[in-house]
């Protein structure tokens, strides 16, 4: 009879481990969804810039029209599907602007570009830390994921791993541009 | 900056000099305390040896001899040990007057350091990182003004919690002994940040930062209002220098950020005293470590604030 009440209870303890331990991957993917959202809200206030830029810069670079179109179209792909692969494609396209538009000196003066440049500036210290936050949470869930015992639960449930988030930093890349 | 020690060092040779002479004084000190202790056990050993081989027959001529050896011999001893100490206490006024200030300014020369003051309880409990207490004592301030008049001010804090119970027990727990910084910050942060030792009961979850890195979460927790700003203010250097503390040199660290004043607190255990019997470059580059990295702290941690856009 103890017997039974014994394997009653280690029953009861490995439910309520698996109760626990499911519980807090969804918190920690709700949690990834909440610093995920604020990435995308960094990312869209940066990709608003885009038509400013473009307004600023044609005047002073002779840049096909075909170009500004392009990161135009990637702008609003990201707008509709809101994933990192398409943010790095706007942001790539984005970051050789700012690269080129920076090697003109009338345009470096231009009191808008230097708005612009400002605003630039500051989303871009809170999309890092917003990613930081982000890839913080994805390490923490992902440790999770592979280790003992949580693994268990991941496997059952099927909760994989995730990616970081990394924004392309290509300033330091040769830019190919059609002028 | 933590390179810099060697140079700090031998701009304080003729200091240093100094600290030596007391030294060899003290160890000669020591030397003749522990030549009495001996001679005074030697005599009582001597006494009772003759007592038990009836050299001291009569009880009451023991009594005597005793009484006046332990009088000669407290007198005696007094007298070694006094003068001991008297050589700890210059070496120690050696230490405090010439070669701390001259190491602090060399530090940063904004900086002076008054032995005798200290920061106030009110400012302990005011970083919201205090840990209970009812004795507070607090003594070697340092203090500077920065560009645009950031202040900064730290001193060592003993903080007890002291109770008596029914018998009459008195029962110390120290509840922290080491540095507490206060610093001005030169904006206001409509934040609350707090970073904390780990622990498996989060304060606030909800509030609670996962910094992406394993090593710091082992040690810390990190609590913020805002959690962008938050991250913003701590980059990824200034986390690594507060991890290298944590890691390397196991000291703990507490950090607070409360409108424009920036808290931390350092569990280093007594701090800026001479140790004569310690090794004085060793305790001063213990000294010159947890300073420097205070300066360099706070003044990264301004400037950080001063790039967000408030």
């Amino acid at each position: 009879m103890e017997a039974i009440y014994i394997i009653i209870g280690i029953i009861v303890v490995l439910l309520l481990w698996v109760i626990i331990t499911y519980n807090n991957f969804i918190i920690m993917i709700k949690g990834m969804e909440q610093s995920k959202s604020a990435i995308d809200v960094y990312l869209k206030q940066r990709f608003d810039l885009i038509p400013n830029l473009i307004e600023c810069v044609k005047t002073y670079m002779n840049y096909e029209k075909s170009t500004f179109e392009k990161i135009t179209a990637l702008r609003n792909e990201y707008n509709n599907k809101n994933d990192f692969d398409t943010a790095n494609k706007v942001n790539s396209e984005y970051n050789k602007l700012i690269l080129l538009a920076e090697q003109y000196p009338d345009l470096k003066t231009d009191s808008q570009f230097a708005l612009l440049q400002k605003n630039l500036v500051k989303i871009e210290s809170q999309l890092q830390a917003a990613r930081r936050i982000y890839n913080g949470d994805i390490t923490m869930y992902n440790a999770k994921v592979k280790t003992i015992p949580s693994n268990i639960i991941a496997n059952i449930f099927n909760f994989k791993e995730k990616d970081l988030f990394e924004i392309d930093a290509d300033e330091s890349k040769n830019i190919n541009i059609n002028m | 900056m933590y390179q810099n020690f060697e140079g700090i060092y031998q701009n304080l040779i003729d200091q240093i000099g100094n600290l030596a002479q007391e030294k060899e004084e003290y160890r000669i000190k020591m030397k003749r305390v522990y030549v009495t202790v001996i001679a005074i056990v030697s005599i009582f050993l001597l006494i009772g040896g003759l007592y038990f081989h009836g050299i001291i027959v009569d009880y009451s001529q023991l009594k005597l001899v005793l009484l006046v050896t332990v009088i000669l011999s407290v007198i005696a001893l007094i007298i070694v040990v006094v003068k001991a100490v008297n050589v700890s206490a210059k070496f120690n006024s050696i230490f405090k007057k010439q070669v701390l200030p001259k190491m602090i300014l060399n530090i940063d020369e904004n900086l002076t350091y008054k032995p005798k003051q200290g920061l106030s309880e009110k400012q302990y409990k005011d970083s919201d990182i205090a840990i209970d207490f009812n004795t507070f004592k607090s003594e070697d301030y340092i203090s500077g003004f920065f560009a645009d008049n950031a202040l900064l001010e730290m001193s060592e804090i003993n903080a007890q919690f002291i109770t008596v119970n029914q018998d009459g027990v008195v029962n110390v727990i120290d509840s922290f002994n080491g540095i507490l910084v206060v610093a001005t910050l030169k904006k206001t942060v409509n934040n609350k940040i707090k970073i904390v030792k780990n622990s498996i009961w989060k304060l606030d979850r909800k509030a609670n930062i996962r910094i992406a890195s394993l090593e710091f979460e082992k040690y810390f927790d990190v609590y913020a209002d805002d959690k962008v700003q938050a991250m913003q203010i701590f980059t990824s250097d200034i986390i690594d220098q507060i991890l290298y503390f944590a890691q390397e040199l196991k000291i703990k660290v507490q950090i607070s950020i409360k409108d424009n004043k920036f808290y931390m607190t350092f569990e280093t255990g007594e701090m800026y005293e001479g140790g004569i019997t310690k090794n004085t470059k060793d305790l001063l580059s213990r000294y010159y470590l947890v300073t420097s990295f205070i300066v360099d702290i706070v003044k990264k941690i301004n400037k950080s604030i001063e790039e967000i856009v408030l």
